[in-house]
This record gives C-alpha cells, structure tokens and sequence, in this order.
C-alpha cells in the first residue's frame, strides 16, 4: 500500500499542496475475538471525497466510529486535524466533533423533536449568544440547502428515508463541518432518491468545502461522489484508486461490486 | 391461545437446544453486571449533576410527560385502593366494637403505606417502562451517539433530565395518591357510618407525625431516583433491534418493581432506628 501516492494523481481532483486532515496507520480493532478493522491505514485530504467500498459487515461503520471517538481502537495511529484521537480528553475530543458531522446510516433524527427542533439542537448547545431570531436564520438556511424547508415543523416519523437523510445533513451542515462522515448514505432508498442524495453529497463538497469520508456498498454512490476509492475487504483495505482503475482490476473481491450493478 | 403466546414470549425452551457457548452467561452474572452497572450511573449521576450545561427545560418538559402519563391511572388506582382498603379494614375493626377507629388506621395506613406503594409501583410500570423503551430505541437507531458527536453530552440532556424529573415528580405523585386514596376511604366511611367531611379528615390525620410526612417524602424520592435510574440504565445498555428495546422495556419495570419494594423496607427499617432513638 506504499504506492497510494500514485492513485490520487488524478486530473479530476488536484491533491498538490493539500494537506491531510485525517491521517489513520497501523489502525487495529477488535470486539472479544472479533477482529474487525485489521491494520488500517488512509489519509483524507482536505477538500476531497473519499469513498470506503465494501460489503456489510466488514468493519466500514467501525472505522469511522473510531474517527469521532465513538469506538476506541486497540492500537494505531488515528489523527484528525494532527491530533491523536484515542485517549484525547473529552473537552478536546467535542471541540474536534465540532468540525466533523456525521451522517447516520439510519439518519439518527430525534423522534421526538420536529425537524426544526432536531436542527436547532447541536446549535443551540455549541453556538452560544445567538439570538432566536439568527437561529431561526440558520436553520432555515440549513434546510433550504438541502431542499426541505417546507418540512420544517413536521416530526420525523412523517418523512421518507430520502427526507430524512437530508435532515439529518442539515443537521450536520449547522455547524459548517470541515470534515463531512457519511454512512451508507444512499442505502434502503430508491435509485432516484439515492441519485439525488449522491447530488447533494457533491453539493455540500462545493459549497461548504468539506472533506468528506462516504461509507457504501453501492457502486453508483462510489463512482458518482468519490475522488478515491478505498476498497475494504474484511477488515483490510486490500485496492485503492480512482473508479476507473477500480473497475480495470481483475479481482475476484470486488468484482461482484462491478458487475452486479452493470446495466 | 394462551399457550402459544407465552411460549413465544418465553425463549428459554429454544435456548436449550443451542449449543452451551451460544446461551448467555448465567442470570445472576446478568445481574451482578446490572447492579455494577448502575452503581456506575449513579456516580456519573452526581458527577455529571452539577456540571454546567444545565438543561432546565428539558427537566420541565420531562416533568410534564411524567404527569400527564401517570395522574389518570394513579388517580383512579388510588381512589379504588382506597375504598377496597376501608371496606376491608371494617371487619376486624368491628368486632372490637371500634369502627369509629376507621378514619385513623385508614389515615395511617395510607399515608405510611399504600399511598407511596401504589405510586411507586404505577411509576415503574408506567415511568420506568416509558424510559426504557425510549432511550432503547434511541440507543439502536443510533440517536444517542449523534447527541455524542454532536458536542452534548447525552448523559446530560436524557439521563440527568429523566432521574431529576422523576426524583421531584414522585413525591408530587405520592400525595396526589394520598389524597385519592383517602377520599376512597371517605366514599365508603361516608356510605357506611354517615361521616361527614370534616370529621372523616380531622380523624384521618389524627395519628399522622411529622416523621410519617418524612418518611413518606423520603421514600417518594428515592423511588423516582431509582425508577429514573433503572430506566435510563436500561435504556442505555439495550441490545441492537426490536427485541433490545422490548427487553430493556421490560427488565426496567421488573428491576424498578422489586427496588421499590426493597425501598420500602429500607426505609422502614430506617425510620424505626430513627424513632428509636428520638424516643428512648
Ligand atoms: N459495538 C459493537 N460491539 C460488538 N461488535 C460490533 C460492534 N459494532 C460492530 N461490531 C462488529 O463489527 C463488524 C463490522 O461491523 P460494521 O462496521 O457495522 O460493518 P459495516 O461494514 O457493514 O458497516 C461486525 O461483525 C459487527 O458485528
Ligand atoms: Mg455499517
């Protein structure tokens, strides 16, 4: 893996002079004898979506639980911002969560807030001495980015999967995140939803220039919203490139990837 | 039918056949895990109390669901309580020739006893399960670690707001029982002997002291702690998908019923050390 160097040579994205805002080597971690994440080593650049490619089940949600410190790992280096993560005192670890948002698999929304009360709160308790009136500001802008501000006072039982992830980005965008982390964001959603959602991850790209982490096992959401690809195969990731050098690969792991969704 | 419902509910028949790797540690390793566990909650509790930010509202609103969930069904427990306790103290009262007793051992019965009983229990069954299953859900649908990434602090905002709400709404609820409970006395002394209002009352709080008022205070507190805290534990620690959030539901009211009861004794037993030595 020492000649990742060549792979993000790309003339779509311009990697010169960025600097890395995640920086993971040697990252191991294990549940009992599960050994889930097996010697990890990446980096994000500023600015850049990286895609992490692979089935269910192989340690992708782990990794970037590790990233904001929800899982601590076993061994390894983890730096966000050239910071270690592991073992950071919690004042420090929610000033770096401040900077990251985290897109859930299953968006996370609070069930018993509306959405406009579901996107006030990480305002609300990390934004001090704002008035309601830049609050409601805020929210609204937030909302309208992300194409829902009719939805405003609904609650989150009353809207689609669809919907619900682009709440539970606004929600994240409030905080105008430096780095973006997105779990399966197109998973359980139809392919034009899932379309539309890709378009909205390039979106927020451009527009809040944030370097973003995006979880899949959906090939679509890779080639359309990733600069990289970082392919994860039980708990290693065994190929990195662009798309188009994925796809030219002849093997057998992530074939299936390729030619299960050819059309 | 009813057969086959509990048997579904109950899974032990199944866990035998699987292999003896695959069943779960013996329950009282469960439950010493639990007790640890929530001994733990409590520390963070008064930890993590007084350390800023305080989330006031959340208190109230918190409050106001434990209200509006529970009055209803307290109410009317309390009142019935009241009036199947009257009716049934009558007898043994009467062949002492002492039914004009009534009023006052209904008084001192509720007011030390089944007032705090009935509201502690209702409060696990109706509180604690209430808590479990929303924190389990919102544990499982990854809820709780977006509060976490989001910069607050989800023992904060869900755990201290519950066990603050219910530590202060308990003891409300225990007089608003009292009251009920007494005035289902009143029915039945009423219908029974002809009582009027006033005398009924004045004989009802005859025997009660200072220390029954405490006692009683005391109790009411610590069972909304404890239900608070079971609850929230629960909820916490429930296990990924629907059967988690169910179990956690449910392993709170049972946990939450029997510290109620282990409550109750303890603050017999330390309320008698307490007159004890006030009185000798
Ligand atoms: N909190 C946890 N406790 C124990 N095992 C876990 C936990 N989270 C994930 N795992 C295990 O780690 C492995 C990878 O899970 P995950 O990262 O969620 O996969 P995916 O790549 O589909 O996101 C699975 O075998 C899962 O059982
Ligand atoms: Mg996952």
């Amino acid at each position: 893996m020492a000649d990742t160097k060549s792979n993000f040579i790309k003339p779509l994205f311009d990697y010169e002079g960025r600097s890395r805002v995640v920086e993971i080597e040697g990252l191991n971690k294990s549940f009992g004898d599960n050994h889930v994440l097996k010697n990890i080593s990446m980096e994000l650049y500023e600015g850049e979506n990286l895609v992490v490619l692979g089935r269910s089940g192989t340690g992708k949600s782990v990794l970037i639980k590790c990233i904001v410190g929800l899982l601590t790992p076993d061994s390894g280096k983890l730096e966000v911002f050239g910071q270690q993560i592991p073992g950071m005192k919690s004042y420090q670890m929610d000033a770096i969560r401040k900077k990251i948002g985290f897109s859930f698999q299953l968006s996370a929304l609070y069930d018993s807030m509306t959405v406009r009360q579901n996107i006030e709160f990480p305002l609300k308790r990390n934004v001090h001495g704002l008035t309601q009136a830049e609050i409601n500001q805020r929210v609204e802008e937030a909302l309208d980015n992300v194409g829902l501000l009719y939805a405003i006072d609904l609650m989150p039982v009353e809207l689609s999967g669809g919907m619900k992830k682009r709440v539970g980005i606004a929600r994240t965008l409030i905080l105008n995140p430096e780095i973006m982390l997105y779990d399966e964001p197109t998973s359980g959603l139809d392919p034009i939803t899932a379309g539309e959602i890709n378009e909205l991850i390039l979106q927020v790209q451009e527009q809040y220039h944030t370097s973003a982490i995006i979880i899949t096992h959906d090939i679509t959401c890779a080639r359309m919203t990733g600069n990289r690809i970082n392919f994860m195969y039980e708990g290693e990731f065994v190929l990195k490139g662009t798309f188009e050098e994925l796809s030219h690969i002849d093997d057998y792991r992530i074939k299936p990837f390729f030619e299960y969704n050819e059309f | 039918m009813q057969n086959t419902s509990l048997s579904q509910a109950n899974p032990t028949s199944e866990d035998t056949s699987k292999p003896r790797k695959a069943r779960g540690p013996k329950w009282w390793i469960d439950f010493l895990v639990d007790l640890a566990g929530i001994y733990l909650f409590v520390v963070r509790f008064f930890k993590d109390l007084f350390r800023p930010p305080y989330e006031f509202k959340e208190v109230l609103n918190q409050c106001y669901i434990i209200g509006y969930k529970t009055l209803p069904l307290i109410a009317f427990t309390a009142y019935i309580g009241g009036i199947v306790f009257t009716r049934q103290s009558r007898p043994s009262l009467e062949s002492f020739g002492a039914v004009s007793w009534l009023p006052s051992l209904v008084g001192v019965g509720i007011i030390r006893s089944l007032g705090p009983l009935i509201a502690g229990l209702i409060g696990a069954g109706k509180i604690a399960s209430n808590i479990g299953a929303e924190l389990g859900s919102m544990k499982v649908t990854e809820q709780i670690d977006a509060m976490e990434v989001s910069g607050t602090n989800p023992f904060t905002f869900l755990v201290i707001t519950r066990v603050l709400a219910c530590s202060l709404m308990l003891p409300i609820l225990v007089i608003f029982t009292d009251i009920l409970a007494l005035l289902g006395g009143f029915t039945n002394v009423y219908f029974g002997e002809g009582v009027s209002f006033s005398l009924y009352f004045s004989q009802a709080f005859s025997t009660i002291e200072m220390e029954d008022i405490f006692a009683s205070t005391l109790k009411s507190v610590l069972f909304g702690f404890s239900i608070g805290i079971i609850g929230c534990y629960k909820g916490f620690t429930s296990k990924k998908g629907t059967v988690g959030v169910g179990k956690a539901a449910n392993s709170s009211v049972v946990m939450s019923m029997f510290m109620v009861f282990v409550i109750d004794l303890f603050t017999l037993q330390i309320m008698t050390f307490i007159r004890n030595i006030l009185y000798s």
